[in-house]
């Protein structure tokens, strides 16, 4: 999902050190099939989101600077619906469950955005379901 | 929920059978709910003839979407059993959910469950043939 954060001035110091981490190129982020309830925000470099096609990985998206990753998991505990892997160096917050809390402190504009970006994506979700005749 | 986020809408009271709204009706004015206590049902009809049905405990929120997207209701709301609503205008839960993390979580959490829901319904209409 694309949700650009603009506040990112609002980034401290002590948050970067505390939940700031930096993962090399082809580094896998996220796998496909598995729980994990971590929120990815990332501060610089680009990722890869793939969906394993047969023995291949098809690439839906590449995501950058500003854009978060793994948010539907990350709320409703369910199962991770794609593969991210690290295009070049990646630095990152990364947050769990537990550190909501730290985010909305981070950049409460973010929750805003999210909030739009999920009802347009509702929205487009029951356009499509009335499609079917 | 806290007296922080609840000075920014007002608490209602609701009985069975109450239609809180319906498709097609403006979503402005005060139209944001909180489950406080009680029961809703939320329902999707679709131009097919068929319905979505989901079912609102106390800490859901909804009604969000139209206000944000400045639509239409695109869903019925209905109380099943005696509630207690919290109930916020655009404005109030826009200041409510930025002081409180609590209640934009409960909000975030509840639009992914739901999309979730309609992306389900979405794969089983396509079927394992439509699903590659």
């Amino acid at each position: 999902m694309k949700i650009a954060f603009q506040a990112e001035g609002a980034i401290t110091e002590e948050v970067r050190r505390k939940f700031g981490r930096t993962f090399p190129d082809k580094t896998i982020l996220i796998k496909e099939g598995d729980i994990q309830q971590q929120i990815f925000w990332i501060l610089a470099g680009e990722v890869y989101v793939t969906r394993r096609v047969g023995n291949k990985y098809k690439v839906l998206a590449t995501l950058g600077k500003g854009e978060l990753i793994g948010e539907m998991s990350f709320f409703d505990k369910s199962v991770r619906s794609a593969t991210v892997i690290s295009k070049g160096p990646v630095e990152a917050l990364v947050f769990s469950r537990e550190n909501f809390q730290d985010i909305f402190a981070a950049s409460p504009q973010w929750t805003k955005r999210l909030l739009t970006s999920l009802s347009s994506r509702i929205q487009a979700m029951i356009e499509k379901l009335n499609s079917f005749h | 929920m806290t007296e922080q986020e609840l000075q920014y809408g007002e608490q209602v009271r609701v009985e069975p059978g109450t239609l809180l709204y319906k498709p097609g009706d403006p979503a402005a004015g005060k139209s944001i709910y909180y489950v406080v206590a009680g029961l809703v049902r939320l329902e999707l009809s679709l131009t097919r003839g068929d319905r979505i049905v989901t079912y609102l405990h106390p800490d859901s929120v909804f009604g969000l979407t139209e206000s944000l997207l400045d639509s239409t209701r695109l869903t019925g709301a209905y109380c099943l059993e005696n509630s207690i609503l919290y109930r916020w205008d655009r404005e109030g839960f826009d200041l409510a959910s930025s002081v409180s993390w609590e209640l934009a979580f409960n909000t975030i959490t509840g639009l992914t469950q739901y999309l979730r829901i309609l992306n389900a319904e979405f794969g089983d209409r396509l079927g394992p043939a439509g699903g590659a």
